[in-house]
């Protein structure tokens, strides 16, 4: 039941081949980013440049994705990162990693580059069914036409993940956009500017047959608790999408402003979910596969050169920024820009930083008019759009800001160091680690730079998610530091095995427990699992990376955040005067992972976590290593 | 009378009207327990994070409002 297989591509030669991965690795490596990162270990060295033919790209749906699992739905792509230049990983919903799965693939591994643009056609787990097909014609398409195209070409029942112009030009942020207009993206990271170097314009896969678990009737059972939990939990979530929190997140002083720093701003009112929901703006809902809440939204565009046409509307991360990071309320703009960056193939989140952090170089005197080719304002959606195609196309000023805002900074100066925000080179998403400190503490250890995916830890601070379910005694407190360093190190341990089981972390919202989803694998897989084994794994992953990233160089000095976010507070509103003291909660952080105090894994974790063979694999010096 | 005022996503639940930028205002009687509060707004309340009277947060949610209490509504956060 356990053993799998994972389809080889060479794109240089052309040539497709078979790898049966055998039960006790797919046990071990179960799927999604784990097994993602196991076979790019196998295929590639950490040293590789990100954008050269030697960086294996791969897709890996997670163990659980495509089963008859509410929100099983999620595909990692795993790669080293040419923004970070770390091993990194990005995950996308959508349909593109069930019907991944229908194909009877665990994972698709792209090696080398192909020698004209080419897309993947997946319509089987047999080499021979996984062509290589010319996509000279698509070149240059945005990833909805590009969507659009192949689905006409190839069926309705094609799934498609694609790179936009942006990722055709390897901007560093570039990302891999499924579903065409109804977006979703492995955003973070760069992954599209790897499959933009490698020639590739999309993976397309061919419906295959709906894979069975071991135990329908009782993974049904369980799955009809937990319907009836999501629904309760999420109403205001199916209603507004992960937009509705914008206001609430201004009112706890989460939501970042001004290219983080301001401390309020009114604004939030207008470009909130509800609001645009008031206005008339949304006109629809969609969801992902096997999902009740329906958080995606469709909106009508009022605004830039598509006026009038339906698109994606902006997600919360989306609005903070191309909102309150520009001070830009007109939900307009805001929609109009979240359209543009996916058609282009941007992250909106290291997009919305590079924007704002351009916009105070300009304010500053940093970077001149003439080099801008226009006056960069806070406030003017024009400013965004204008700098979104100019990122894209890597043109004038978008050739700077293309590599990301650390980049960006090193080519200007101290100066724009000082308000680059980034941990690792990887732009920092919207959520505040004044307002809740464990996010310091996680955004500073997180394994692909600066993620709240990884840790989540506001929405235990915030009592989104109950403490309670991983064990967590003590009460958290938003702006100290006790126990933070607890919160983040179990909820990492935990979200990483979501990643490797391929499942959506809005799951949170019904206070699904790791007990919960383990049962879930056990029933489907006949696999033996508790809630213990399944935090041991996550924390097995998680460390696995963490090797990945000291043999990269990275120690105690890299786990720092901006100077923006540890020396400067908010001016004004609910996290006004506070900073994380992340120095303390890094040390009680490393005790708890057992690692050394320059946060190296010590010999006795890697022997108890049986990752050892690791440490000459990855080129790791044992003299750096401690008991 | 007490005077509430709302923040987040919570002033979606009340009238147009009682809204000003970011939060919206409201009264209650003095005598009002502060875990009717929803109820009487039409808040449900697993959405709301924290009650802040007079500047301090109050758990008990039988505490009982006085003439000239000021309370502060806070959101649970949402967000991707």
């Amino acid at each position: 039941m356990l053993e799998g297989r994972a389809i080889i591509v060479d794109l240089t030669t052309k040539c497709t081949s078979q790898l049966a991965i055998d039960e006790r690795t797919r046990s071990q490596y179960m799927g999604g980013s784990y097994l993602g990162t196991y076979l790019w270990l196998e295929y590639s060295r950490l040293e590789v440049d990100p954008l050269s033919p030697a960086n294996t790209l791969v897709f890996a749906p997670g163990l659980l994705t495509g089963y008859p699992i509410i929100a099983a739905n999620r595909t990692s792509v795993v790669a080293k990162s040419p923004l970070t230049g770390l091993l990194s990983e990005s995950t996308v919903g959508g349909y593109f990693g069930p019907k991944l799965r229908s194909s009877g693939l665990d994972a698709i591994v792209l090696r080398g580059t192909s020698p004209e643009p080419c897309y993947i056609l997946v319509e089987g787990d047999d080499p021979s069914e996984v062509k290589l097909l010319p996509a000279g014609d698509l070149w240059g398409l945005d990833t909805f036409k590009t969507a659009e195209t192949l689905k006409a070409r190839h069926g309705d029942d094609v799934e498609i993940a694609a790179i936009g112009p942006a990722g055709e030009n390897c901007v560093h942020f570039a990302c891999i956009t499924a579903g065409g207009s109804d977006t979703r993206a492995a955003g973070r990271t760069g992954m599209g500017a790897v499959m933009g170097a490698k020639n590739v314009k999309a993976v397309a896969v061919k419906s295959g047959k709906t894979p069975r678990p071991q135990n329908p009737k009782e993974l049904a059972e369980m799955m009809r608790d937990l319907a009836g939990r999501i629904r309760e939990k999420t109403q205001a979530f199916s209603a507004y999408g992960t937009a509705g929190g914008v206001i609430s997140c201004e009112a706890t002083g989460d939501l970042p402003i001004q290219n983080w720093k301001g401390g309020s701003f009114p604004g939030a009112a207008r470009i909130t979910g509800q609001a645009m929901a008031e206005r008339g703006m949304v006109v629809g809902h969609y969801t992902c596969w096997g999902c009740p809440i329906r958080c995606g939204k469709d909106v009508i565009l009022s605004a830039g050169d598509r006026a009038g046409q339906k698109s994606h509307g902006p997600e919360y991360e989306t609005i903070a920024a191309f909102g309150s990071m520009c001070l830009n309320d007109d939900p307009d703009y805001v929609a109009a820009a979240n359209d543009l960056a996916n058609r282009l193939g941007l992250d909106t989140i290291s997009a919305g930083n590079v924007i704002a952090f351009a916009i105070e170089c300009f304010e500053r005197g940093i970077i001149a008019e003439d080099i801008c080719g226009r006056p960069l304002r806070w406030g003017d959606g024009e400013t965004i759009l204008y700098l979104l195609e100019e990122i894209a196309h890597r043109r004038g000023i978008g050739r700077l800001l293309s590599r990301g805002v650390r980049a960006a900074a090193q080519s200007l100066g101290p100066l724009a160091q000082e308000f680059a925000v980034h941990v690792k080179g990887l732009e920092v998403p919207f959520h505040d680690p004044r307002a809740y400190t464990s996010m310091a503490v996680n955004y500073a250890t997180c394994m692909r730079g600066a993620c709240h995916l990884e840790g989540l830890t506001y929405y235990v601070e915030s009592g989104t998610y109950s403490r309670s379910n991983l064990g967590i005694e003590s009460e958290i407190v938003p702006s100290g530091t006790e126990g933070k360093a607890e919160v983040a190190f179990k909820m990492q341990n935990f979200l990483a095995a979501f990643n490797s089981l391929g499942l959506c972390k809005f799951l949170l919202r019904a206070q699904v427990t790791p007990d919960e989803i383990a049962g879930w694998v056990r029933t489907t897989f006949g696999l033996e699992m508790s809630g213990k084994d399944l935090l041991d794994s996550g924390e097995r992953l998680f460390n696995l990376r963490r090797l990945c990233n000291v043999a990269l160089g990275i120690t105690r000095k890299d786990d720092i955040l901006p100077p923006r976010l540890l020396s400067q507070p908010r001016p004004t509103g609910k996290a006004a005067g506070v900073l994380p003291h992340l120095g303390k909660m890094l040390d009680e952080y490393y005790k708890l992972r057992g690692w050394d105090h320059e946060g190296i894994p010590t010999i006795s974790t890697l022997k108890r976590l049986n990752l050892l063979e690791f440490v000459g694999k990855l080129g790791i010096s044992e003299r750096v290593l401690s008991e | 009378m007490a005077t509430l005022e709302v923040t987040g996503h919570l002033i979606f639940y009340l009238p147009k009207a009682a809204r000003d930028g970011t939060v919206a205002r409201a009264v209650v009687p003095p005598g009002t327990a502060l875990g009717h509060l929803p109820g009487i707004l039409g808040i449900p309340q697993e959405e709301i994070q924290a009650y802040i009277v007079n500047g301090r947060s109050v758990k008990d949610l039988s505490t009982i409002l006085g003439q000239d209490d000021h309370v502060v509504i806070l959101p649970v956060i949402t967000g991707g």
